[in-house]
């Protein structure tokens, strides 16, 4: 009878290998990588220390995994019970063994002709639940595999891929819902959050992130505009259990880069948003840019801290905006607390005391070319920051990067370009990027560190005192998390568009991180 | 761009990252570079290391050579 019990509970274990209460409780398993940041309060950050400043120079790789496309590799991988889930691009899904880098078996999906996506076919990574896997497609459809085979569960479309709407972003796997954004606000799509039952795949709940005629924020949208008004939620957000809210960020208005038939704020564009998780309830918002022009996009990672703030404890998130400042925000009720500029930008002469930015008007696009800073892929864009309590440091990655912004004009056609500008490079300017650490509470810059070219690579902070990431040249490479000192670095031979991330296996730390074509995982003898 | 021991080099970037620099001479010599072997890198992205031909070719025959190279045609 002990017996049949230990069978029936290994069983119910096999069932239900990722419960909620385990993403919960994320901190309690370092040597896992349960969700996309890695908790649910998106620090991006490995308690493991067993890699650390004092043998990191002797980080080698272990194993390679290579795939076969030509699609940037933006993968963030999940890491549990000894396998590790990736996406490759556009829409698979490979289960990898931890210890070899050898696949245990693939999803490989068949698309449509005639998917849209503005900005690569890619893929950012999964969610987990119980025992299924979570992706979202490039056609705009949200699928649910079996942990074990990669067999479909259930295929459910979010929206019609043909105009437009596609998925890119890692989904997040709330109690019992899967939680999924959306892009294609280059096209003028209405952007949405959706939650998902993961069990049956049916729909929970949408917000519009774009409200409709009679709604709230409608009046910041003439006429008919906010039916294509944009606003995407293509970048992973957080949770919060206490609060029971959902933190997630929105992208631009559209049309993109031009505003003459969207006067107004165009609420929730480059906002981030929090909703309640159980039903989609708008708690509050914050717009980061109104009525924007520039793309200026707050598809970031909201990092959720609770922390003494100007002597008193308080619940906080933390993002660092496409449009070069850092906030701090009360996220029980959006009040803004800082607002901080980390890379250069000439869009506004500042914020005011409510973080509303003043604009200026000559970095406008203009027929004859304006120059803006940053450009419209801004300083932070969608790879993942980094915090560590440890050091009291935000980790961010920054493109330094401007533009001539030349207006032209924008019709809207349902899956066409729904844009209202072209960059043309600042002559005789290189384009350069930093790797910046914040102080959390003022974001004022400690330390940089320089990189040649503009990257495109998330960041991982560790307990053992070290920050990772990666640029375009193929440079990976580890920095001391106080200082900013090279302290190891590696050549991988591909551009580096990923978020790098840290585990456990067989009593040794492993960083692993995607580069051209290759997932690479990385340890010390 | 100039080393440690005070060596000077001027030519071609081939190649640049956060941390290393290729570049081809005057001479056609390949040179590679860890940033942290260099004192000095001096970019200038409007000049060419093309000699000039102003003073060597007249206006006219600076015209004909030109007629010349446009009136080439290589095979289909």
């Amino acid at each position: 009878m002990k017996r049949l019990l230990l069978i029936l509970a290994a069983v119910a274990l096999l069932d239900a290998q990722v419960p909620y209460e385990r993403i919960l409780k994320a901190h309690s398993e370092p040597g896992n990588w349960l969700t996309y940041s890695g908790d649910y309060q998106a620090h991006g950050y490995s308690a493991l220390d067993l890699i650390n400043t004092s043998n990191v120079a002797g980080l080698k790789v272990s194993w390679m995994y290579q795939i076969k496309t030509t699609h940037h590799f933006e993968t963030t991988p999940l890491v549990f019970d000894a396998i590790m889930y990736i996406t490759e691009p556009p829409s698979d899904v490979t289960a990898l063994d931890l210890r070899t880098g050898r696949p245990i078996w693939s999803y490989r999906r068949s698309l449509p002709k005639g998917v849209i996506v503005c900005c690569g076919q890619v893929n950012r990574g999964l969610a987990a639940l119980d025992d299924q896997l979570f992706l979202g497609t490039v056609d705009a459809h949200l699928v649910a595999l079996d942990m074990r085979t990669g067999r479909v569960r259930w295929d459910v479309e979010v929206a019609d891929y043909k105009a437009a709407y596609s998925i890119t972003v890692a989904p997040l796997a709330v109690k019992d819902k899967i939680i999924v954004g959306i892009a294609g606000a280059e096209y003028g799509i209405r952007g949405f959050l959706d939650a998902y039952d993961a069990k049956t795949g049916k729909r929970a709940w949408r917000f519009y992130t774009v409200p409709a005629a009679g709604e709230p924020g409608n009046d910041t949208w003439p006429g008919d505009s906010w039916k294509t008004g944009g606003a995407p939620t293509w970048v992973t957000g957080a949770f919060d259990p206490e609060s029971n809210l959902v933190y997630w960020g929105t992208g631009n208005p559209s049309p993109d880069m031009i505003g003459d038939d969207r006067q107004g704020d165009n609420l929730y564009s480059d906002s981030l948003l929090a909703l309640d998780a159980d039903t989609g309830k708008l708690k509050w918002h914050f717009q980061f840019t109104p009525h924007d022009v520039l793309d200026m996009d707050a598809n970031q990672v909201p990092v959720l801290l609770d922390a003494d703030f100007r002597v008193r404890p308080r619940k906080l998130v933390l993002f660092a905006n496409r449009n070069g400042f850092y906030y701090v925000l009360d996220r029980l009720t959006g009040e803004f607390l800082v607002g901080k500029q980390f890379a250069r930008q000439n869009w506004t002469s500042g914020l005011d005391d409510r973080g509303r930015p003043i604009f200026n008007p000559a970095a406008v696009p203009s027929p004859e070319g304006a120059l803006v800073y940053p450009d419209d892929d801004g300083t932070a864009n969608w790879f993942s920051p980094s915090f560590s309590a440890k050091s009291g440091l935000f980790y961010q990655n920054v493109r330094e990067k401007g533009a001539i912004q030349k207006l032209t004009h924008a019709v809207y056609e349902p899956g066409h370009l729904f844009m209202g500008a072209n960059r043309l490079p600042i002559p005789g300017e290189e384009p350069w990027g930093a790797l910046r650490a914040l102080d959390w509470q003022t974001g004022e810059t400690r330390w940089e560190f320089r990189v040649h070219t503009p990257p495109w690579c998330g960041v991982l902070s560790t307990a053992g005192g070290l920050v990772f990431s990666g640029t375009m040249e193929g440079d990976f490479f580890a920095v001391d998390a106080l200082t900013g000192k090279l302290l190891w670095r590696i050549q991988t031979g591909g551009a580096i568009w990923s978020n790098p991330i840290s585990y456990l296996s067989e009593g040794k730390q492993y960083i692993v991180v995607s580069a051209g074509s290759s997932l690479i995982a990385f340890t010390t003898n | 761009m100039v080393t440690k021991a005070g060596r000077s080099i001027t030519g071609v970037r081939i190649n640049e990252d956060t941390f290393s620099i290729q570049i081809r001479d005057l001479s056609n010599q390949f040179h590679s570079f860890w940033k942290n072997e260099l004192t000095d890198i001096v970019k200038e992205p409007k000049r060419s290391i093309m000699p000039s031909y102003q003073s060597i070719l007249s206006a006219a025959e600076l015209d004909d050579m030109l007629a010349y190279l446009e009136s080439l045609r290589g095979r289909p």
